[in-house]
């Protein structure tokens, strides 16, 4: 059997860089009328897209580790959308620069009582050039990992072989806890330091389930989007599709166990200490989103994917993709948000750069994704195992 | 430009795959005469001494549990502000261990691992052994445990319901839930081996006997049919269960408000520690009765890695969990909560304890990252035995460190376990030692029906990639 | 049912001929038929004509009722007949009634799926026709067997037929014996 080399994407790519340049654009424009809130609703896009990101590479690291065989054949997508972490460290500068707008710890004169208290108490962590240097080293972390990882499997497309494929499985598996860590600490920066009052243990794993989830649904949306040759949907069968949905309705569940656990434990012990996040999210504007979450990111979602039929059928599987990058996005912007804007019983209040912010960050990061794919084969040829992958038939 | 697709070298796929799950391809007549022999042959003296001495401590158990209600609980170690001790150590300690069986049978099911048919049915009667444990020490920590059906809402001459608001509450519910599915789970799995233990006995007894246990199975097509699904549906059901299970129990603490128990990481975290316990505690079991049995054509180096790669990974969960709890004890800025952190764990009168729980479970099962290790049958034993270790003190620190010094010095107390709280633990080892020495005489330890089918499987498999070889070979030349 | 039946087992020594001998035997009008093994066959649902197992929707049916059965209780009983106020959760609490709401849900569930599968395979059954046969007891351990339960008069010809498809033996279990 031959692979033709992936040669296509570039209209694709050129026209997501189109409307990235455009987003960001409209997203910078918006920032010169009120910055404060551009930033809050770029932010909210950077942490969004860059945990899809780093979900990829954790779901590839996994699946390496415990040597699936099944996911070979739509690999070299999940091995390329990683790659993109070096985009978001760009991306990333935004933040950075605008961060005295962000993170009420960056200045704690402006505090008052107990939250100065626990800014200047978290000082040793929470300042301006330590968050800097972690966030550095969570990407250099990133990059190097999927580089190596994409590096060694389009390697072996031209040399083949056993020690490749070892390669990337003890990578994966050895560099998985630091990734994780990595991942648990930059939700702990980016997001949970937002909120003075919140500090929750479970936070890096609310983070990691949704990011998690998203990421299925990305690679879903990416192996569907194409049927050219040699490109992983030309080659599927519908067990393939069929595993893909599993995970997702499996991540739903995570996510509302985790997201739960949070909610129940803190609302139930009601410390004053912590019990503020809940109520700036229960007790105003924001409660019918919890709801809405409650319902769209698990009820519906968790039943629809039940379903044996829906799972093996790419088209409406696409459909539930959409849905869930819809879905947390929503869970996203509901954590921070409320968190952002200080102001929580003014009411949801969305403004129009949370679009262009939103579509600007998804569309580099398409564009950077698809121009990567390009020039090699779509599928890891060399990889032993893709045989097997293509004759996946679970019993 | 094109790339071809490569095939693999029977050395590349030896270095690939590691050990068989199933060495050789033993048909079916030899498989039923192997794992069924534990069953048939004649009891062996160390079965006897061992069962003597599993006696002995059950013995033991019962004798401890029968003073303690003639003396009531003060005669265990038990004090305010210790209120709970060595009673729910040991209920989480055996509820944890409990875990595995179910997580492997169903978990490994649904990711369709071939590792998984060997060692499921030894798994699974490991989890309902330690659970009937764990059930013990609420019972008889329940002051009048000869009320013990108030917990349960029936309509009583009280007039009143239990409250359902309570974690108390919630964890009988779910240790009962999880008990009758174990078993059901366990035994609609033993069904096909029940019936083939009927047919293949020598003896009217045991024929009836079997014959039952065995409901009256006859392998029809009809059978197999609603048998498959359910089991696929149990096995569905069973997972998310194993996880509430833990979960509930992890919420007893954390719903509360004391320092070192209340904190948002605890369900999955205490998740993570059971199946690592569990694990551990099949691992502890399994090494020596397949060397007893002479299993290892069926319970492979390949299962033991797998098995221990397992517990690498749920160890390196729980020392996240240890990891973020105590960053986000100094995060918080309360006072309270970080000295429960830093002062009275790790450097308190309970220190050594601490200490041990870091060293078992946190350190070393790092040395499971080499495969040496893993292949050293003897080590990995050892490894097993003291992640146990590890995993009971980390319940003694969670539960008596977190009560011992709470928000008053004055109130503080020091807990000591008195030779009652030991007996009872003790005597549950033995019980479940007992239990389990019972399960490996009488019922097959390893599932034969399943080691058929995957045998019939990898036939199957060897047969479909030989096919695809075939199929590929012209495409290469035409190159 | 016939008040004379005779069970006509065979045994065969592969998949492929036992499924093609179930096929043949429905050809020629007999449907009382069954396959016995000691792991499930691939291709003999089809081949005996058997229909899809009502097993998940019968999962379905307890799953809801443990879930609402579960919720409702709790509910009636801390918010309604007792309520009962403890720190302040409310009477009706929803937080606090998911996790038990949960495990009734999957113990009903459960249950529902082992005792329908029991009734679907009729058990408990303590005796069988089939096991008359002393060679039929490899049919757990590892042979094939199709059964036929079949009129008296229709014994001869079946088993005739049976041994032209390739059983390796067969033998005849009347009714009431």
């Amino acid at each position: 059997m031959k692979v033709t080399r992936f040669e296509g994407g570039r209209s694709t790519a050129i026209r997501a860089l189109v409307v990235a340049v455009a987003g960001l654009g409209l997203t910078l424009l918006g920032g010169f009328f009120d910055p404060q809130r551009a930033l809050q609703a770029y932010h909210v896009a950077f942490v969004y897209w860059a945990g899809i990101a780093v979900g990829a590479l954790i779901v590839n690291m996994a699946f390496q580790a415990a040597k699936a065989r099944w996911y070979v054949v739509v690999r070299r997508v999940l091995e390329t959308i990683p790659l993109s972490s070096a985009l978001f460290l760009v991306l990333f500068v935004p933040v950075l620069l605008g961060m005295g707008h962000l993170f009420p710890w960056v200045d704690p004169s402006h505090l008052e009582g107990e939250l100065r208290r626990l800014a200047e108490h978290r000082r040793p962590y929470l300042n301006a050039p330590f968050f800097a240097l972690r966030t550095a080293g969570y990407f250099g972390l990133w990059i190097a990992v999927s580089h190596l990882l994409h590096g060694w499997s389009t390697r072996q497309d031209t040399e083949g072989g056993a020690a490749l494929t070892l390669k990337q499985r003890r990578l994966g598996a050895g560099a998985l806890p630091f990734v994780g860590l990595a991942m648990t600490f930059a939700a702990f920066d980016w997001q949970m330091s937002l909120d003075l009052h919140l500090f929750s243990t479970i936070f890096g794993l609310y983070y990691f389930a949704g990011s998690f989830l998203a990421a299925f649904a990305v690679l879903i949306l990416a192996v569907n989007a194409s049927r050219a040759e040699g490109l992983p949907r030309a080659l599927m069968n519908a067990n393939h599709d069929h595993s893909l949905g599993k995970w997702m309705l499996a991540f739903v569940s995570f996510w509302a166990y985790i997201a739960f656990s949070q909610y129940l434990l803190m609302w139930i012990a009601n410390l004053p200490e912590e019990v503020p996040w809940y109520l700036a999210r229960s007790k105003t504007a924001w409660l019918p989103v919890g709801i809405f979450l409650a319902v769209f990111h698990f009820i519906v979602p968790f039943f629809v994917l039940l379903s044996r039929g829906l799972k093996r059928n790419p088209r409406a599987l696409s459909f539930m993709a959409v849905w869930i990058l819809i879905v947390h996005y929503v869970d996203v912007y509901w954590v921070m948000m409320p968190a952002l804007r200080h102001d929580p019983e003014h009411g949801i209040a969305p403004h129009w750069t949370d679009l262009t912010a939103l579509v600007g960050v998804g569309a580099a990061a398409v564009a950077f994704v698809v121009w990567r794919m390009r020039g090699r084969a779509g599928v890891p040829v060399g990889d032993p195992f893709l045989e097997e992958s293509l004759r996946y038939e679970p019993s | 430009m094109s790339v071809e697709m490569r095939e693999l070298t029977a050395l590349e796929r030896g270095t690939l795959e590691g050990a068989p799950v199933l060495v050789g391809r033993p048909d079916d007549r030899k498989l039923n005469d192997d794992l069924f022999l534990p069953v048939w042959e004649k009891t062996r003296r160390g079965w006897l001494a061992l069962f003597g001495i599993t006696l002995g401590l059950t013995g033991l158990l019962f004798s401890a549990i029968a003073y303690t209600f003639a003396k009531g609980i003060g005669a265990w170690g038990n004090n305010i502000p210790v209120a709970w001790a060595y009673d729910i150590i040991n209920f989480v300690w055996w509820i944890g261990i409990g875990h595995a069986g179910t997580l492997i049978s169903a978990i490994l099911l649904l990711f369709q691992q071939k590792w998984r048919t060997s060692i499921n049915r030894f798994a699974e009667a490991m989890t309902l052994f330690a659970v009937i444990q764990a059930l013990l020490f609420p019972m008889i920590h329940l002051g009048r445990p000869w009320f013990f059906f108030w917990l349960f809402p029936y309509p009583s001459t009280l007039a009143t319901w239990p409250n359902f608001k309570s974690p108390l509450l919630w964890d009988v519910f779910a240790v009962s839930t999880y008990f009758t599915v174990s078993l059901l789970f366990w035994y609609v799995g033993l069904l096909p081996d029940l019936a083939a233990l009927r047919d293949a006995s020598k003896s009217k007894a045991a024929r009836i006997a079997y014959g039952i246990f065995a409901l009256g199975w006859r392998g029809s097509a009809r059978h197999w049919r609603h048998y498959r699904i359910a089991y696929l549906l149990l096995a569905g059901l069973a997972t998310p269960l194993v996880l509430s299970v833990h979960t509930i129990v992890s919420f007893d603490f954390a719903v509360s408000q004391l320092p070192g128990w209340h904190t948002t990481i605890f369900p999955p975290y205490f998740v993570a520690g059971a199946i690592f316990s569990g694990f551990a505690m099949v691992l502890t079991l399994m090494i020596p009765a397949r060397k007893v049995f002479g299993f290892e054509g069926v319970i492979t180096q390949r299962h033991l890695d797998n098995m221990a790669k397992v517990m690498l990974a749920t160890g390196l969960m729980v020392s996240y969990g240890y990891l973020t709890e105590t960053f986000i004890a100094w995060y918080s800025g309360d006072k309270f909560e970080s000295f429960v952190f830093f002062n009275t764990r790790a450097r308190g009168p309970y220190a050594p304890i601490y200490w041990t729980m870091i060293t078992c479970n946190v350190l070393v099962p790092q040395i499971l990252w080499w495969r040496k290790a893993r292949e050293n049958t003897i080590l990995l034993w050892i490894v097993s035995i003291l992640v146990n270790v590890g995993m009971w003190t980390e319940r003694f620190v969670i539960i008596v460190t977190s009560l011992h010094r709470d928000f008053l010095p004055s109130s503080w107390a020091m807990y000591r376990p008195t030779w009652v709280d030991w007996s009872i633990l003790s005597g549950t080892i033995g019980f479940f030692g007992l239990l389990f020495l019972l399960f490996l005489r009488f019922v097959p330890s390893v599932s034969a029906s399943e080691v058929k089918e995957l045998r019939r499987e990898l036939e199957h498999e060897a047969h479909a990639g030989a096919h695809a070889a075939k199929r590929a070979a012209p495409a290469a030349r035409v190159r | 049912m016939a008040s004379a039946a005779t069970w006509v087992l065979a045994e065969f020594k592969d998949e492929a001929a036992l499924c093609a001998a179930a096929r043949r035997l429905r050809e020629l009008g007999q449907q009382r038929l069954d396959a016995h093994s000691p792991v499930p066959l691939h291709g003999i649902d089809e081949a005996l004509g058997l229909r899809k197992s009502p097993v998940p929707l019968i999962a379905l049916i307890g799953g809801v009722a443990g879930v609402a059965g579960g919720y409702l209780m709790q509910w009636w009983m801390n918010a309604v007949d007792f309520p009962i106020n403890v720190a302040n959760r409310g009477f009706h609490s929803p937080p606090t009634n998911i996790p038990i709401t949960f495990e009734t849900g999957v113990l009903l569930a459960s249950l529902s799926i082992v005792f329908g599968l029991f009734a679907l395979c009729g058990f408990p059954r303590t005796h069988h026709p089939v096991f008359e046969t002393e060679g039929f007891r490899t049919a757990s351990v590892d042979a094939l067997w199709l059964s036929a339960e079949v009129k008296a008069e229709d014994a001869e010809p079946v088993s005739r037929e049976l041994e032209k498809l390739g059983a390796v033996q067969v033998s005849r279990v009347p009714e009431g014996l």
